[in-house]
């Protein structure tokens, strides 16, 4: 195993990436273009590294899961399934932030990079099957997602934003790194597939150790998620950073971190699945309860949808309660998460301004009558996340339950349903407010005018989130069977 | 001919059906009087048909029938069957016939009214849905026609809709009869799960081979809880006096001839089932006796024309109650017969008079019509007569007969033919004292009203009521019992009435006091017009409350309405709106708070958070190294 | 069979909505008329099936399987039968004429459009689903076009109306997706690990009591709260009195009926067991429904709110019906169903009708108008009373039967049911004297005009099919029959229950009378 075999396609979608990257700056240094060649230049960027991970896939599932750079990096189709999820997140990120991109102007370029080597990082976390460059990867990831949050500079609020989330974030990064160094210490390994034969083939001396590590490594990765209680980042973070790019940094690193925290847990520490699943149960129904009951006091609707994506962090555990045999809901539930807190922060930026401060809910009064487009669209997002079928949002929901009921956590199942019930309440308040109240007329003081019209990008990463919210609502299919052989350990 | 109706007497109740369809879509482009002669006309027919039909049955010729039309409930056994039997074709007979006569008498009546065809259209309902009653022979289409021919009571008692007192009365009369019906629905329950299907040819052949001799006291006393709604007995009778607000061709028709006996006639028909149950038979005669004894006493002092009247009726069908009670079922059914032609007789002529008055109705404002209104005023007489039990009239024959039975039942019949004796002494009072104060004495109107004579589309039937009123008893007397052997095939156990002495006994001492009830009437009222004064300051009180007839309405009032109301408020804007709304908004609230409380933890500084973050980890680890056992 | 016509059943409303939804957003005029004449394809399809429909039989018939996602079980697996029939017809009659009645709404017409055909199609896949992921879902999607409905186009309180039905009816469900799940599992448990949500292979499954009963409870709830059953009543009035017409018909009309097909469906059909436990609590509710609503209908001010009360009396019948256990209770619950939809329907569209000409629905607002809207008062009292339960109209063929059928195995609640029989005429009777009779008190109501040619056409549909159910029943019991029977047949032979069968009962009659 422990033999360098250098596979440039284990690494291909990142090295891409990075290239566009690097273009993209050159570009702009040389030759101010307009935004223009900086969309064609990530669109190509994206395509390409597209197709590695393609290349990927069907390498992975033709001959197996190989490793890579001695033992460093996998190429599976876990690997790659999250790298689809990420250049999709990706694309449709930088669609919906591309107002704010046009508006930095100058230094547009800079979002596209910070968006494409956070995709980067991410998909390391996903790829990498040992401790240390998973946190290599998590870092990358992480500095882009703290610059992209105060990358406007504009308000002070955003700053705050940003530094919060970078001291929190380093913070929860020690936590993590120290997690590998006790499991290290340990199992003498970082490198997942060892810890994994070091359980199979050694009776385990150094348990507590091992069991404090793997806490300290859930902890870490809990914070990315916004998990309760390591959450409390996510409401300032969100509500402060620029709207249009929210959307990218909560969807990303859903993917990225939840495919580092099952690859550790179900396949490194597969041997502890009694002691981590339960663990996870509880993680789960904390941040179940925490972000439902903080949500439906919220004012502000980029607080609110913070809980709310802890809540769905929560739920999104629940379904690897049930150990490897949740791995695909859990899957499935990430992607099409992503999708819809995308569009809905699109919705979001588009009401607020691209690059706009906060987004109190009264500005969504009446927004039907203004903008049919913007406020159909964030009632079809309302209604996906609270699970209604016939949206991806249920089947997701379905899917994590029944997993978490199969795995004996009835009791987390029954909260769970309830907790949603609770949830309807204040996904609901968002239409009432568009729908059922007539608008603030425009002389009225306060009365929000400008920023209704779904422009151009935005109109379209509308159109297509919704879209795959609702095919996958009603044809769950296809996406169920990718993210079944998106799981090969 | 008859064959063929018999085979089809579904005719019969067809005919006034399609009379009400034809009217209520074309009535208004018909108009009056055409649409009322149509009417008239279906009614008549079907009396015609059920005359043909019953031809067979005078002659002893034929058996029962019965006709089945169509499956209706199968579930329960419920047929649309029609029973062809000596006595439907009796109650046809009276119904039909007394009631086209009442149809050709509105014509005049409602002559003018602007909802004239409406009228009808309720009048032809009214026919089918109680010839439907009559001839079913099965529980479920009794109920039917019994439930139609409360609703077009209903309907036509509040005929004149804009009158408060007239809706309100309407609504009263339904609703009380569905207090009964409420009874009479649970009799059905326990008849169907017994018997397992409400056909009378399964129930009534031999209910004794299923029916316990308790449960058939139960289905008894339930049937006759049905009973005493619809045929006005205490304690449910009070709908009826306020459902004089109708027309009072309605008054007439339903709430004297036909309508209101449908009890009596439903208890006669299921005469085996109280055949079973002395004890169902004994509270049916006791009912009837003590209905008889006290809303004659009410009639003593009423004033209105008309509300004299609806106490007498109450009180003659307490007789046939005490007749049907005493197991003399054609001395029920006879009295039924007779009266439908007296009281029918009576009230059209009220009519006549209110209609010759301009819409007066109190008695004391009338006297000395005689002269003005001869025809109304010899065919009361003859009514009056017949009420009062005087030989040879109509009601002394079928009155007495349920006396005699009575006596000749014993033991504590005897005790209920007292009572019996007595009400007629009264009745021959209240009766007497009726027509003297309306027909006699000095003219007592209020100036502007001129008394005419009604037109001869009124006159006629009087006079065919009044000819049927004289001679109508003569079918069934202790000479010639025709109708009991008529009726024979329909009942089984009958108690016969008294032979040879006893019967001139008994029929000289209720003459008797019937003259005696004549004669006090006749001395104080024919000599004084203030006689009402002049003799009833020896008992004011008394006869006060007679006159407000106890006041039963208002004790109902505060006993049972005002309650109920009070419990529904209660329920609905106490309980309903506080205690389970409170519940369901309360948690909402709830949700909220805890919301509200645990918001403060997210104070915006980033060293708290750590500390969460840190607090968290902690926990965590412990509990990972709990549960993977240290 | 080739053609998949119970499939073309469901998705027929939801391709209506897509091309109303369609129509250019300036021809304004277009949207209300294209949606009445595409909601005619499904209530025609719907009479065919009720034609063609072997009467007789018992199973399921026009049965299609397709599967939806194999691995999870998931199928899509639509049957009717004799209970689910009359469901369909009715929601397809219903949906026309709610629209046609719907001519007042100002805003939003099409979306107003939209969301009705959207209900109309999720109601058809409630009744038609045999596969129980399937009918959650349905049974969930019509939250959505139901709670805009009220809360966009209904009146001032609207909203809070709306949120309460959403959250009380979302609450039970949830619960019901617990027990489903917990159902699925434990039919992959018991079969090699299939999972699988298939109705009818669920009745096979074997289940210790207590298990049952919990699941029992999970269903139940969700479907009492759609009934809705005291004590989860109090989100009805509330969205009666603030949803539009067409939304109050539909509500009462069909919604309520998902609670109790549900309960008839799957509480007895899957939970035999259980169900004979829980005979005592659903009869208690039941009856108190049927009493307390009545009492409370009584005394509303609003005559809205006064129809939404009756409605808890009438369906505490339904649910006695289908509780008491005998073929006849069964059989009169199922024809209640669709009689209540009726009659129901017509009042709401009654009210609807006379706030449209007065915009109040205060009883104490009128008084006397029968004076200036005979044709208008004639239609209210026809209703009324086939409400009633008046011989010859529908209300009283589904009233008996119940009534005679619960007294056979629940004599005393049977008897205090009974009394609701008074209670229904005192509050409709009183209701109509207070509106209708009397003189014309207030001005505003001297100028009243009475019904338009639309407005009775709608009633007189309706006015037919009371008077239909009512002379001859047959035509609807017939086909419901069977299927009733099956029910009882499968508890009969999975438990020790026994039907009643008529007889001698002076011993059990106790109290009255024994000898």
């Amino acid at each position: 195993m422990s033999d360098v075999n250098v596979s440039y396609l284990a690494i291909g979608p990142e090295v891409l990436l990075t290239l566009g990257a690097v273009v993209v700056l050159m570009v702009d240094v040389f030759r101010k273009p307009s935004p223009r060649v900086h969309a064609w230049l990530a669109a190509l960027t994206l395509v390409l590294a597209g197709i590695a991970v393609g290349f990927q896939w069907s390498a992975a599932t033709t001959d197996g899961p190989s490793l890579s750079f001695a033992g460093m990096v996998t190429t599976d189709t876990f690997g790659a399934y999250a790298g689809f999820v990420l250049l999709g997140v990706a694309a449709l990120g930088l669609a919906s932030a591309w107002g704010m991109i046009v508006e930095l102007g100058r230094r547009g370029a800079e979002g596209v990079v910070l968006v494409f080597m956070a995709a980067a990082g991410f998909m390391v976390m996903a790829t990498a099957v040992n401790l240390v460059l998973i946190f290599v990867g998590l870092e990358i990831a992480s500095m882009s997602l703290y610059v992209l949050a105060g990358i406007t500079r504009k308000t002070l609020q955003a700053d705050e934003a940003a530094l919060k989330y970078f001291l929190l974030g380093s913070f929860a990064s020690a936590v993590f790194i120290y997690g590998a160094a006790l499991t290290f210490a340990g199992s003498g390994s970082l490198s997942v597939y060892d810890i994994h034969q070091f359980f199979a083939s050694y009776v385990v001396l150094k348990q507590n150790v091992l069991l404090v590590g793997m806490a300290l490594l859930v902890v870490g990765v809990a914070f990315k998620v916004s998990a309760a209680p390591f959450h409390m980042w996510a409401p300032d973070a969100y509500q402060g950073s620029p709207a249009g790019i929210v959307g990218f940094m909560v969807a990303a690193a859903k993917v990225g971190a939840f495919a580092a925290l099952a690859r550790i847990l179900v396949y490194g520490f597969s041997a502890f699945s009694h002691e981590w699943t339960t663990g996870l149960s509880l993680l789960s129904a904390i941040s179940i309860v925490v972000g439902m009951l903080l949500a439906v006091v919220q004012t502000d609707i980029r607080r609110m949808l913070a809980y709310s994506s802890v809540a769905h962090a929560g739920f999104i555990l629940s379904a690897l309660t049930a150990g490897g045999g949740g791995v695909p809901a859990m899957w499935f539930y990430v992607a099409v998460y992503a999708v819809q807190v995308i569009g809905a922060f699109t919705v979001v930026a588009a009401v607020a301004g691209p690059s706009g401060g906060a987004s109190p809910l009264s500005d969504y009064t009446g927004l039907a009558e203004r903008s049919p487009l913007l406020a159909g669209s964030l009632a079809f997002f309302m209604i996906a996340m609270s699970g209604v079928p016939l949206t991806s949002g249920f089947i997701a929901k379905f899917g994590a339950f029944t997993f978490a009921w199969l795995a004996g956590f009835q009791w987390l199942v029954i909260l769970a349903v309830v907790a949603s019930v609770a949830g309807f309440f204040f996904y609901l308040r968002v239409i009432v407010l568009m729908y059922m109240h007539d608008p603030v007329p425009v002389e009225a003081p306060g009365a929000v005018t400008g920023g209704f019209e779904a422009v151009g990008a935005v109109r379209w990463v509308l159109i297509i989130t919704v879209a795959i919210t609702l095919v996958l609502g009603i044809i769950p299919g296809p996406l169920l069977d990718v993210a079944r052989q998106a799981f090969p350990f | 001919m008859s064959e063929f109706f018999i085979r089809n007497i579904w005719l019969v109740i067809l005919l006034p059906a399609i009379g009400t369809v034809v009217l209520h879509f074309f009535g208004r482009r018909i108009g009056q009087p055409i649409a009322g002669w149509i009417a008239s006309t279906m009614i008549g027919l079907s009396f015609f048909v059920g005359l043909i039909a019953a031809v067979p049955l005078f002659q002893g010729t034929a058996e029962a029938h019965v006709a089945h039309v169509f499956n209706w409930i199968p579930a329960l056994g419920a047929t649309a069957e029609l029973l062809w039997d000596p006595l439907s074709a009796l109650m046809v007979l009276v119904v039909a016939g007394v009631g086209t006569l009442i149809h050709i008498y509105a014509i005049g009546y409602m002559h003018g009214d602007e909802r004239f065809t409406r009228f009808f259209v309720y009048m032809n309902l009214f026919a089918t849905s109680m010839l439907t009653l009559v001839l079913a022979n099965n529980f479920a289409v009794l109920f039917v026609g019994w439930e139609l021919v409360g609703l077009c009571s209903y309907l036509l008692i509040s005929f004149w809709y804009v009158r408060p007192s007239a809706a309100a009365a309407g609504k009263k009369a339904f609703i009380v009869n569905r207090i009964g019906d409420f009874g009479f629905l649970i009799g059905l329950m326990i008849i169907f799960s017994t018997f397992g299907t409400l056909s009378y040819t399964t129930v009534l052949d031999d209910p004794g081979k299923l029916l316990g001799a308790g449960t058939a006291t139960a289905v008894g006393l339930l049937l006759l809880v049905g009973a005493t709604g619809k045929s006005a007995q205490l304690p449910l009778y009070v709908w009826l006096p306020d459902a004089m607000e109708g027309p009072t061709p309605v008054s007439a028709l339903i709430h004297a001839a036909t309508m209101v006996t449908a009890g009596v006639f439903m208890i006669a028909r299921t005469s085996s089932i109280y055949a079973l149950s002395d004890t169902a038979s004994i509270v049916v005669a006791t009912i009837g006796a003590l209905t008889a004894f006290y809303a004659a006493t009410i009639a003593m002092a009423q004033t209105d024309i008309k509300r004299v009247l609806a106490y007498s009726t109450i009180s003659q069908l307490g007789y046939m109650f005490l007749g049907v009670g005493s197991a003399a079922y054609v001395a029920g059914v006879f009295h039924l017969m007779t009266h439908a032609f007296f009281k029918a007789l009576l009230f059209l002529g009220a009519g006549a008079v209110i209609h010759g008055m301009s819409d007066e109705q109190d008695i004391l404002k009338m006297g000395g019509l005689w002269s003005k209104m001869k025809t109304t005023g010899v065919t009361m007489a003859v009514a009056t007569l017949a009420i009062s039990g005087i030989p040879p009239f109509a009601g002394f024959w079928s009155k007495d007969e349920i006396l005699s039975s009575a006596f000749a039942r014993g033991g504590w019949w005897v005790v209920l033919w007292a009572i019996g004796l007595v009400t007629a002494g009264l009745t021959a009072f209240y009766m007497t004292r009726w027509f003297v104060l309306t027909f006699l004495g000095e003219p007592r109107w209020d100036d502007g009203i001129h008394p005419h004579e009604a037109p001869k589309v009124m006159t006629v039937p009087l006079m065919v009521l009044a000819a049927l009123a004289t001679v109508g008893g003569l079918i069934n007397t202790p000479f010639k019992a025709g109708l009991e052997h008529f009726l024979e095939p329909s009942f089984k156990h009958l108690t016969s009435a008294p032979a040879g002495a006893t019967v001139w006994l008994l029929a000289a001492v209720s003459v008797a006091v019937a003259l005696v009830g004549i004669g006090v009437a006749w001395r104080l009222y024919s000599r004084t017009d203030r006689a009402e004064e002049t003799w009833t300051w020896s008992i004011p009180a008394l006869w006060r409350r007679m006159g407000h007839a106890y006041y039963m309405d208002d004790v109902y009032g505060t006993l049972l309405v005002a309650p109920g109301k009070l419990v529904a408020a209660w329920s609905a804007f106490v309980f309903d709106k506080k205690v389970i709304d409170g519940i369901v908004n309360g948690t909402g609230t709830i949700v909220r708070r805890i919301g509200a409380a645990l918001r403060p933890l997210q104070s915006g500084f980033v060293r708290s958070y750590a500390l969460t973050i840190a607090a968290g980890a902690v926990g965590f680890v412990i509990w990972f190294l709990a549960t993977g056992g240290l | 069979m080739d053609f998949p016509i119970l499939t073309v059943l469901i998705l027929l409303p939801f391709a209506a909505a897509i091309i109303v939804a369609l129509l250019p957003s300036r021809r304004k005029e277009l949207f209300l008329p294209v949606g009445i004449a595409l909601s005619f394809l499904p209530v025609a399809l719907a009479v065919y099936l009720f034609f063609v429909f072997k009467t007789g039989e018992a199973g399921f018939q026009f049965v299609e399987s397709v599967p939806w996602y194999a691995p999870w079980g998931i199928s899509w697996h639509v049957g009717v039968d004799g209970i689910s029939l009359l469901m369909i017809v009715l929601t397809g009659i219903l949906m026309p004429i709610s629209l046609a009645a719907s001519t007042s709404i100002s805003k939003r017409m099409k979306q107003f459009v939209v969301f009705n055909l959207i209900l109309e199609g999720g109601l058809m896949g409630v009744f038609l689903s045999l596969d129980m992921f399937m009918f959650f879902v349905f049974f969930e999607v019509i939250l959505i076009p139901m709670y805009f409905i009220i809360g966009v186009w209904g009146s001032e309180r609207r909203i809070y109306a709306a949120v309460k039905f959403f959250l009380f009816t979302a609450l039970g469900s949830a619960l019901m997706l617990a027990g489903i799940i917990a159902m699925a599992l434990m039919y992959a448990h018991q079969n090699g690990g299939i999972i699988s949500f298939d109705y009818l292979g669920w009745l096979t499954l074997q289940m210790p009591l207590h298990t049952e009963m919990w699941l029992f409870a999970a269903f139940a709830i969700a479907f009492a709260i759609k009934v809705p059953m005291f004590p989860f009543h109090t989100w009805l009035p509330d969205a009666h009195v603030e949803a539009p017409t067409a939304g109050s018909v539909m509500l009462a009309g069909v919604l309520l009926k998902m609670g109790t097909y549900g309960l008839l469906r799957f509480n007895l059909g899957l939970f035999p067991h259980a169900t004979l436990k829980f005979v005592p609590v659903m009869a208690v509710l039941a009856v108190i429904g049927i009493v307390y609503g009545a009492a409370v209908a009584i005394v509303q001010p609003n005559l809205k709110k006064l129809v939404a009360y009756s409605s808890v009396s009438h369906l505490g019948f339904i649910v006695l019906g289908i509780f008491a256990l005998t073929s006849q209770g069964l059989e009169g619950g199922v024809v209640q169903m669709f009689n209540h939809g009726v009659t129901t329907g017509a009042l709401f569209l009654l009210v609807g009708m006379i706030y449209e000409r007065r915009h109040t629905k205060e009883i104490s607002e009128f008084g006397g108008i029968q004076k200036v809207m005979p044709i208008f008062a004639g239609f209210f009292l026809f209703t009324a009373f086939a409400s009633i339960g008046l011989p010859s109209l529908s209300g009283f063929v589904g009233e008996f039967l119940i009534l005679m059928g619960s007294f056979l195995t629940l004599k005393w609640y049977a008897i205090i049911a009974a009394s609701g029989v008074i209670l229904a005429a005192v509050y409709l009777l009183w209701a109509y004297e207070r509106v209708f009779t009397g003189p014309i008190t207030k001005p505003e109501n001297e100028k009243l005009l009475d019904l338009d040619a639309r407005e009775k056409t709608l009633l007189v549909v309706l006015a037919a099919l009371m008077l239909l159910i009512g002379l001859y029943p047959k035509i609807a019991l017939d086909k419901i029959g069977p299927s009733t029977e099956a029910v009882l047949d499968r508890i009969q032979a999975t438990t020790t229950y026994q039907p009643p069968a008529p007889g001698r009962l002076a011993d059990v009659l106790g109290g009255i009378g024994g000898e």
